[in-house]
């Protein structure tokens, strides 16, 4: 464990390396969330409500969904895929850990950095110029529970699109494909409340809404009470999943590994 | 010089060619990914009549006209995107400075990215159903003024790309303000440039004159007028600011270059 | 006038500072403090159109940077380069023009395409006359024996054969002036060994100016009379490569391998001339002093006694070399 947590703390570290690159990446959440907001604005004109989502809400969701892009919300790593193409994967799965483990650790070690100073900084701007919404404890709580299991959820999808790089030579475009239907479908791009009813039930069945739609809508006070503790089983009934997914590509690709040498 | 941007270029795409199943899945890859921005306005208006009194078809002349000219920008202007990055921090740049070619010229012809016709394609299909749906009394000066947007578009978009590539001589790495002058570019112009802020309409007609690659030229097309009162003429300025703009982007990109050379790894 | 006149040539990097402890990573990431390094410190050397030199060193001594700034790549923090009459970065297009580089880790050649197509390329980049450009393209050919593979993609060429095409494309337009960083990095004996003959014929042949930074001290015998040191920016020895290894590099050490059936008083026979002995298994290190005895007296000294089954003999590595020098504690050039 203590490993994990070391592998996690370098990840953090190295993250900060970029400062430059690091503010400008809040820059550009916080320049998109503004031009989604304006787009909002004109969209609603008057005011009302619109599928149970009023102007102040659909901002505060621009805004969630902008600061949670780099926790995993509207973006793929494709740092194991580097390491596929460079060989050192060999050398990553050789090391006496788990190397689920051990990217899991990494990419939790950087998403935790993201929300706390990128995610937080992002939203600050959102409240200070748009008015975003500033949630009670009472919602606030629940929401971070979420986001967590968000990060892991993502983590492991991701994980499991990169691993099939390994018996494929380029992955890159359908990582991009992969993307933008998980942001599209996970409610990234524009709120599920939305969606004609047909692309909605396909977007329940899949398991991006529990990335992005489930801790937002917790955020916005839409999920309540009770409707809470479902959305965090259904979370972790996708993270069971993707993980066993994830365990089992990495003892296939281990196998492939032993027998091809890489 | 033509005669060899073109051999290199020709190079770069037999290169391409080589990989052809890669091709053609980034080619539909790019339809894909690039096409679901419209897919995300055609969604929000069937909860929303209208947006700032603008149509879903005048939306998407506005769309494809932006669409089209950054699918050409990105394709011509290759070698400033991800490709330089790699570059820069492979120290393979200096590569480029033992050659006797301007190096700005040597960028550009090192790449050249024709699956991005995927992107053209789909902004292609947007403007067909625009257009159709949208009754433009078409004079042989408003399609001059469409060919010449397009025109401006590209080098417009092209400028930004230069802009961008020319951070990386400071930064390496920086793919997320590219990103958001291009692609944030790209996504403000998708919408009528009268529902932002005053600062915002500034910036983006005087400083990065992204809105010059659709909207004076579609307020032309539509016969519409800006709430705001900008001059819908000011359409016809749109190649002399591309080229003003560009123009920047060229000394700034000789200034990063002796800035690399001065400071370099 | 010198062909190359570098005088009193610096290059300053600033590099960010670290911040260690808790706080370390948020701190680095709000105040960045820099530290200076001086990659090259006021180096002056001068060489003359025709000679082959080495400019040797440990890694991160500076050898690069000096490479990248003579070259106009880079532009000295101080101090004055003039290379051919010019100052390589103020006419840096005039300059190159005029020069061949060579980077052993990085290929110039065009990644996806037949060798033979970035030759045809680099024709059109220098502007090279079409018939000089053929017999450039055939005398290399020839001598490197590119033939086989003129016609393959460069990604699939080997080490040793993409080397050669490297060489061969940094010569197509009959450089005045060739710049070679590890060209014989990562190569076996026998492509080393092509390679340093075709230089060796350039050299002689067209009077190219031949300036190349290796850790392997055996480029440097075989090619170089004249070498230049440097380490942690400074050059602490500039002259003939005799003298150096006379002062500095006497140690050599014969590594023999030999058949079964040792003799019990294997560990305390020294032959004259030997410094010290190690031994594993059935593997002796000889180190001797290269005044004292030789590597052919020696090793027929060794085989009298033993039966030697492999042989190399090993030569003294640049580091030891520069810590001698050091340990020695006075330089003159």
């Amino acid at each position: 464990m203590r490993l994990y947590f070391e592998i996690g703390l370098r990840a953090f570290r190295r993250a900060t390396i970029y400062r430059s690159a690091y503010i400008a990446g809040i820059l550009t959440n916080a320049f998109f969330g503004t031009l989604i907001c304006f787009m909002y604005q004109a969209l609603y004109g008057s005011g009302g409500n619109v599928a149970g989502m009023s102007l102040h809400d659909a901002i505060t969701y621009v805004w969630l969904t902008q600061s949670l892009i780099s926790v995993g919300g509207g973006w793929m790593s494709t740092d194991i895929i580097q390491t596929i193409r460079t060989g050192e994967i060999a050398n990553d799965m050789a090391r006496p850990w788990s190397f689920f483990g051990y990217w899991l650790s990494r990419s939790f070690g950087e998403r935790l950095l993201n929300l706390i100073l990128r995610g937080t900084l992002t939203y600050l701007i959102g409240v200070l110029y748009f008015r975003a919404a500033i949630p009670s404890l009472e919602q606030f709580t629940p929401f971070l529970i979420a986001v967590l299991l968000s990060m892991v959820l993502s983590f492991s999808f991701g994980f499991i699109i990169n691993m099939i790089a390994f018996w494929t030579i380029d992955a890159t475009s359908m990582v991009w494909l992969v993307n933008t239907i998980m942001m599209f479908f996970s409610g990234f791009l524009l709120p599920l409340a939305f969606f004609p009813a047909p692309l909605a039930a396909i977007a329940r069945l899949l398991p991006f809404q529990a990335i992005t739609s489930l801790p937002v809508l917790i955020f916005l006070g839409k999920i309540e009470d009770i409707a809470i503790l479902n959305s965090f089983l259904l979370q972790l009934f996708w993270i069971v999943l993707l993980v066993s997914v994830s365990l089992m590509i990495q003892r296939a690709a281990m196998r492939k590994l032993v027998i091809q040498g890489g | 010089m033509f005669s060899l941007y073109l051999r290199l270029i020709w190079a770069r795409i037999r290169g391409q060619m080589q990989y052809k199943a890669a091709f053609w899945v980034d080619l539909i890859g790019f339809l894909v990914t690039s096409g679901i921005d419209f897919v995300v306005i055609a969604i929000l208006f069937t909860r929303f009549d209208s947006l700032a009194g603008w149509s879903i078809y005048e939306i998407g002349l506005l769309y494809a006209l932006t669409q089209i000219s950054f699918s050409f920008a990105e394709m011509i202007m290759r070698g400033f995107d991800a490709p330089f990055e790699t570059m820069m921090q492979r120290g393979s740049f200096d590569g480029v400075l033992i050659r006797p070619l301007d190096s700005f010229f040597q960028v550009l012809s090192s790449e050249f990215q024709l699956r991005r016709l995927g992107r053209t394609a789909q902004a292609s299909a947007v403007l067909i159903f625009a257009l159709s749906n949208l009754a433009i009394d078409w004079t042989f000066a408003k399609i001059v003024l469409f060919v010449l947007t397009l025109i401006a578009g590209t080098i417009i978009y092209s400028a930004i790309i230069v802009i961008g590539a020319t951070i990386c001589f400071w930064t390496i790495k920086t793919p997320e303000v590219i990103n958001a002058f291009t692609h944030g570019g790209n996504q403000l112009a998708s919408y009528p440039l009268s529902i932002y802020n005053e600062w915002i309409r500034r910036i983006f007609l005087m400083v990065i004159p992204i809105a010059f690659t659709n909207y004076p030229t579609a307020l032309v097309l539509l016969n519409r007028s800006d709430p705001h009162g900008l001059a819908a003429q000011i359409a016809w300025a749109s190649p002399l600011v591309a080229l003003v703009f560009f123009g920047v982007a060229r000394l700034f990109w000789q200034y990063g270059v002796n800035s690399y050379q001065s400071t370099g790894s | 006038m010198a062909l190359i006149e570098v005088e009193n040539v610096a290059k300053t990097f600033r590099v960010a500072k670290r911040y260690e402890g808790r706080f370390g990573a948020i701190r680095s990431l709000l105040a960045r403090e820099y530290r200076e390094v001086h990659a090259v410190d006021k180096v002056s050397f001068q060489l003359e159109a025709g000679e082959m030199v080495g400019y040797i060193g440990p890694n991160g001594a500076g050898k690069s940077t000096t490479i990248k700034m003579l070259t106009g790549i880079l532009v000295p923090s101080s101090g004055r380069i003039m290379v051919a009459g010019r100052v390589p970065y103020q006419e840096r297009v005039a300059h190159v023009r005029k020069i061949g580089v060579v980077f052993g880790q990085r290929s110039q050649l065009w990644w996806d395409l037949p060798t033979i197509e970035s030759f045809e390329l680099l024709r059109h980049i220098y502007k090279i006359p079409f018939e000089r450009w053929r017999e450039n393209l055939d005398t290399f050919s020839d001598i490197l024996e590119l033939g086989p593979f003129l016609h393959t993609p460069v990604r699939q060429l080997s080490l040793g054969q993409r080397m050669r095409a490297d060489l061969a494309a940094a010569l197509l337009h009959d450089p005045n002036i060739l710049f070679l960083d590890e060209p014989t990095i990562g190569l076996d004996v026998v492509a080393k060994d092509r390679i340093r003959q075709f230089l060796q014929r350039i050299n002689k042949e067209r009077g190219t100016t031949v300036i190349l930074t290796t850790h392997d001290l055996e480029d440097i015998e075989r090619l170089c009379q004249r070498v230049i040191l440097i380490d942690h920016g400074t050059l602490i020895y500039d002259g003939a490569l005799e003298e150096l290894r006379n002062r500095f590099g006497r140690e050599r050490t014969v590594v023999i391998d030999i058949e079964n059936g040792l003799p019990d008083n294997a560990h305390d026979w020294r032959p004259i001339g030997v410094n010290s002995v190690r031994r594993e298994g059935r593997r002796f290190w000889f180190s001797f002093d290269r005044h004292a005895t030789t590597a052919a007296a020696l090793i027929g000294e060794i085989a009298q006694r033993y039966q030697i089954r492999d042989l190399t003999v090993e030569e003294p590595k640049i580091e030891t070399i520069v810590r001698q020098i050091y340990e020695s504690g006075s330089v003159t050039v």
